[in-house]
């Protein structure tokens, strides 16, 4: 959809689509770029010097920044120029937004709650309850924490309801948004990393506080140093522990980044073939158009799977993860 | 060698071997499934939530592969 109308191709269509929204600080003296619309150079150029801009010649208005500032990226050059405090305002936006949803459903169905008459938010409710309170009950046996189990529902609503967003379709909610002057949007916030990882960090400060209460800090200290080879290969054992410990958050953000971006990368592709084709209204053009409707909707059944899946495996590992830092001493 | 060339082998390789690798994983776990529930049909129920656990780590690393390899090819 949006490719063909702002003359994008079917790369800078892709690139679009992986960008986030990215608000930051820019230093002075920094070139920012511009897409130029326009389809020849006369018509871009014109239009860089309707937004008081130079033309580079190319695709691009340029313009040096005259102050230091808080401004929204265009490209990954800005992005890079931004540092540490680049902050994706997309995945802010929609993460604090699917989780107010979550609370304020299961808030309603708090209150309205009724023995005689439950509704069908309630019942539904219940049984999401009733399947995390097995699930928990099932694998978290080290010790009594009344934490867990609505820490695991959080988890698995939040996760879910970011995961949805993937089934929204590619362009629905990006192209207005850019007519409305907002130059990138990603609505499924777990295909940016940043939010996977604070995700995960935020897990394994929780797996660190749990394992220390439980055990002690020397008992926490013994467990990472003395086994599995015993006290006489110290060093051995802590480099196996210290990379056991650390692949645990990385494995647990990089599993729900890489499906949920892989599973929006094919839809993308898949968009982007059907949109190159749609101002032309050959054979081929109609025939493409339509395989690429059968292949979205093939490929959205299929992340159907996915997309619950990995949501209870992160609630899963979750649980398994603090199940072990209850265990007062470790098995293996 | 060309760049171009040398993307679309590097993706190639990527996509067959998350498919080998995923293709033997998903055959190894769902024998096993079927073996343990042909010896022991009662146990059915506690072993699917088990192996879809299992089915959804395998499919996860050829999906990332298989994403990484779009990147490759198409966007850097």
């Amino acid at each position: 959809m949006a490719s063909e109308s702002s003359g994008r191709t079917f790369q800078e269509y892709l690139a679009h689509h992986l960008q986030n929204l990215v608000y930051g600080p820019l230093p002075e003296g920094h070139e920012r770029k511009f897409y130029a619309k326009g389809d020849t150079a006369a018509e871009k150029d014109s239009y860089c010097q309707d937004k008081g801009m130079d033309y580079d010649g190319s695709k691009y208005c340029k313009e040096t920044l005259a102050e230091d500032g808080w401004y929204l990226a265009n490209n990954k050059t800005d992005v890079e120029a931004m540092g540490f405090w680049a902050l994706n305002i997309d995945t802010l936006f929609f993460s604090i937004l699917l989780g107010s949803i979550f609370v304020f459903l299961f808030a309603r169905a708090a209150k309205n709650f009724s023995l005689e008459k439950p509704t069908k938010l309630q019942c539904f409710i219940e049984m999401m309850i009733d399947f995390i309170n097995g699930v928990v009950k099932g694998t978290f046996k080290a010790a009594k924490n009344t934490l867990i189990a609505p820490m695991a529902l959080t988890i698995f609503f939040w996760v879910l309801l970011m995961n949805v967003m993937d089934l929204v379709p590619v362009d629905l909610i990006p192209y207005p948004a850019e007519l409305l002057g907002v130059p990138y949007l990603k609505v499924v916030p777990t295909t940016d990393l940043n939010l996977t990882a604070a995700l995960a960090l935020s897990v394994f400060v929780l797996y660190l506080i749990f394992s220390i209460k439980s055990k002690g800090f020397i008992g926490f200290i013994k467990s990472i140093s003395l086994h599995p080879f015993g006290p006489w290969m110290l060093p051995a054992n802590l480099f196996i522990e210290i990379i056991d410990l650390i692949a645990k958050p990385l494995s647990l953000a990089l599993r729900l980044y890489g499906n949920l971006y892989a599973g929006e990368m094919i839809f993308l592709l898949i968009a982007g073939m059907v949109s190159i084709n749609l101002a032309e209204l050959t054979l081929t053009g109609i025939g493409l158009n339509l395989a690429g409707i059968a292949l979205s909707l093939i490929w959205a059944i299929f992340h159907i799977l996915i997309v619950v899946l990995q949501a209870f495996i992160f609630m899963m590992l979750t649980v398994v993860y603090m199940n072990m830092a209850h265990e007062k001493f470790e098995q293996h | 060698m060309d760049v171009e060339a040398a993307k679309f082998i590097g993706a190639g390789i990527m996509f067959g071997l998350a498919a080998i690798g995923a293709g033997v994983g998903a055959g190894v776990l769902s024998s096993k499934l079927i073996e343990s529930i042909a010896r022991q049909p009662e146990l059915e129920d506690q072993l699917r939530p088990t192996y879809f656990l299992g089915i959804g780590l395998v499919d996860a690393v050829p999906m990332i592969s298989v994403g990484l390899a779009f990147y490759v090819l198409f966007v850097a």
